[in-house]
């Protein structure tokens, strides 16, 4: 860190506190975060540090216990400063009122690194409510196709352009012991990750509005376009295309199956690639990527969200410092650090490092990000899919018994109140 | 407790024993653990019961009074039916694999001449190893393609038996009890062995003269004279199997569609995933109630004793 120190002094001078340098020496933040941006924060934060004089103590959660610790921790009034957050739970702590308001940080040259139009396309709105930002992202995570290239060399099979192609492969491969798609149908997330996948296509990449329609209670989730999903989705268990074991493989089964050549494709995020393949699998793992396809002729939209990004909580009484921490993450040199680390950068003047990351972004080019649907919609809503898709995988239920038990949910969080349609509301 | 005019008669007990006799009463000495016990146990759990009348998503302050409200919805609750269901099936399989498995492989080593330590080692070290490492090694075993199971039962000529074990709905309950079991098995190994050695040898002796064969000694002289232990092995098993959490998040996450689902794992995706703190406390209350009504009812049984055996 040596170099950038010089770099990022620059930046700090620039977000210039409204406290004074002597007040901030005696002050330590407290930091609550996922591990999934740890190799990020473990770099910056010494160099905060050494810049400015002001500690941070920095703790990460694992993402499935992160909610928990985090809330135990806000009712314990333990002191939390910073959020690194898990991104599936920002509607939840934006609806607790956990989160600050950061929109008086942008264009503001008390912090000159966070500029809105520095920002891609897509990222900063993901994580505003009526257009004010409560979370800063760093980087930027979105789904995308892996697939072999030895195995489709082998078989014969032309990349996927559309959902339809799916068949296809399932014919090339039918009689091997390669699945066509991978898929760790036993973690909550995957399956109604791939099911919400179809509904861009099949509402003209329209499906955030769609969805928020679906939460204000304007569409039904029995409505055609999620039952045409659902049939489409019915149709690659009845064929083959997602093989029956997926339903006894978890996420690191995925990985460990996929890099030992047992699936010829793979639907994820970039995290698969930066966080989990790239740091295990050889040098000459064949691996490429393509665009998420498109269905009935309509392109496909890939989903996507920031998962290295700092909010503050606002239960903090550092806010200022808090407030100079995010800024001086943003700075140039940090920027380029995100990309070195093999991250996606969210932020338009820099690309990410890695080849194939660089590639993805360069198939996305064109295409609007659209934020991960069932960050959206409840939690209930999520593992109610996760239920009946794999109800509907074993046969032991129809795509309408499964969209009338997914309304009957929508239905009983309306009346009770816990509904995420008070965020939308107009 | 200056002036000697104190010292009177009618004064308290433990001002006439003075400091050092206080000090030492069983009242004091047992306090620390009361304390302890109020803290830790007594109070969460009357916590709970008192959240679980209220509206409370977990976070913020705690809402209106709903008397039983809360009890009568997750009665309502089809998940926590098919949870209940499953948890109370766990727990009879977990004493029947878990400590019938002990009094068996107990009456084993039992007999052996040699290597007894080496086996009773064997058996007691899953124990040591954490919920974590057990779950990621069963999800190994089980895994559907590469999986150890599935390997062995090809290369002993049984592919036909292979199976998807923890995406099948009819199997994924029964292989984390085998997992689980694989686990605690052993605990209750030590417990019953250290019954063993304490039935008299004379009884086997008698049993031999009387020409008993080896079932005949085991049902009428080991396991009676076990029943003290055996009682309590079952106690623990049911308190372990209604709190299972750990394992079954690690290697189903309840599913395939609840097949797996848990008490443990329900209150929690409801107490921490869906902000339904209330009802999460009600599930605990549940569970603490079943806990005490068998507890209560193993304690009776073990009072009882053994009928004339082992006396």
């Amino acid at each position: 860190m040596g170099g950038m120190a010089a770099g990022t002094a620059a930046a700090v001078v620039g977000s210039k506190p409204t406290r004074t340098q002597a007040s901030r020496q005696n002050t330590k933040l407290v930091m609550s975060g996922t591990p999934q941006g740890d190799p990020f924060w473990s770099q910056i934060i010494p160099a905060f540090t050494e810049l400015t004089g002001i500690e941070i103590e920095a703790s990460s959660r694992p993402r499935e216990e992160f909610d928990a610790q985090y809330k135990a921790a806000r009712a314990a009034n333990a002191q939390i400063d910073l959020v690194a957050l898990e991104p599936q739970y920002f509607l939840d702590y934006y609806k607790n009122g956990f989160l600050e308001d950061l929109t008086s940080l942008f264009d503001n040259p008390q912090y000159p690194n966070l500029k809105r139009s520095d920002f891609l396309d897509g990222v900063l709105e993901w994580k505003s409510i009526q257009g004010a930002p409560y979370t800063v992202p760093y980087n930027l995570v979105m789904t995308l196709l892996y697939y072999n290239k030895d195995i489709y060399s082998e078989y014969g099979i032309e990349p996927i352009q559309t959902y339809e192609d799916y068949g296809r492969l399932a014919d090339a491969l039918g009689q091997t012991n390669v699945a066509p798609l991978l898929l760790p149908a036993r973690d909550i997330f995957w399956l109604p990750m791939e099911f919400f996948n179809l509904i861009s296509p099949l509402t003209d990449n329209n499906a955030t509005q769609f969805t928020i329609d679906t939460i204000l209670g304007n569409v039904k989730w029995t409505d055609p376009v999620y039952a045409e999903a659902g049939t489409i989705f019915k149709s690659w268990w009845d064929k083959g295309v997602i093989p029956e074991s997926s339903l006894g493989i978890d996420y690191n089964g995925l990985a460990a199956g996929f890099v030992q050549g047992q699936g010829a494709t793979v639907y994820q995020g970039s995290w698969f690639y930066v966080e989990g393949i790239k740091q295990v699998a050889s040098p000459d793992l064949p691996l490429d990527v393509f665009a998420v396809p498109g269905v009935n002729g309509k392109k496909g939209q890939p989903n996507g969200v920031a998962d290295v990004e700092l909010s503050v909580d606002t239960s903090s009484k550092f806010k200022a410092e808090a407030y100079a921490f995010i800024d001086f993450a943003a700075a140039p040199e940090n920027r380029k650090l995100v990309a070195d680390l093999g991250y996606i950068p969210s932020f338009r003047d820099t690309v990410p490092t890695d080849p194939l990351m660089a590639r993805a972004i360069d198939l996305y080019k064109d295409t609007t990000i659209q934020l991960f649907l069932d960050h959206l919609w409840e939690p209930q809503i999520t593992q109610g899919f996760q239920v009946q898709l794999q109800r509907l995988a074993t046969g032991d239920t129809d795509v309408a018994g499964m969209l009338t038990e997914i309304q009957a949910i929508h239905d009983g969080l309306v009346k009770d109140g816990k509904s995420n349609r008070e965020v939308f509301a107009p | 407790m200056t002036g000697s005019g104190r010292w009177t008669a009618g004064a308290p007990a433990w001002e006439r024993r003075g400091v050092l006799a206080v000090l030492s009463s069983p009242y004091l000495m047992i306090a620390p653990v009361v304390g302890l016990f109020l803290v830790f146990l007594a109070y969460p759990v009357g916590f709970a019961a008192y959240v679980s009348m209220h509206d409370w998503s977990g976070a913020g302050p705690i809402g209106d009074f709903v008397r039983l409200d809360n009890y009568v919805r997750i009665g309502q609750d089809p998940v926590f039916r098919r949870s209940l269901a499953n948890t109370l099936m766990l727990a009879v399989g977990a004493s029947l694999l878990q400590v019938g498995g002990a009094v068996a492989i107990g009456t084993l080593l039992y007999s052996l001449n040699w290597g007894k330590l080496i086996f009773r080692t064997v058996f007691f070290l899953p124990c040591v190893m954490s919920l974590i490492a057990v779950g990621l090694l069963w999800n190994w075993i089980y895994h559907p393609t590469f999986g150890l199971l599935n390997a062995f039962l090809s290369a002993v000529g049984l592919p036909e038996l292979e199976r998807i074990w923890l995406g099948d709905t009819r199997l994924a309950l029964p292989s984390v009890l085998v997992a689980y079991s694989w686990q605690w098995t052993g605990v209750f190994l030590l417990i019953i062995i250290a019954g063993m050695q304490n039935i008299r040898p004379s009884f086997y002796e008698i049993a031999e003269l009387e020409g008993a064969r080896w079932y005949h000694r085991l049902f009428y002289v080991t396991i009676p004279s076990l029943r003290p232990q055996i009682y309590i092995c079952l106690m623990l098993c049911l308190v372990f199997s209604l709190r299972l959490f750990p394992l079954v998040y690690i290697m189903t996450q309840g599913g395939p569609a609840y097949a797996s689902e848990v008490l443990g794992l329900t209150i929690y995706r409801y107490g921490f995933s869906f902000q339904e703190m209330d009802r999460a406390a009600a599930m605990s209350v549940v569970i603490v109630a079943i806990t005490f009504g068998a507890s209560s009812l193993y304690t009776r049984l073990l009072k009882r004793g053994p009928e004339g055996v082992g006396e």
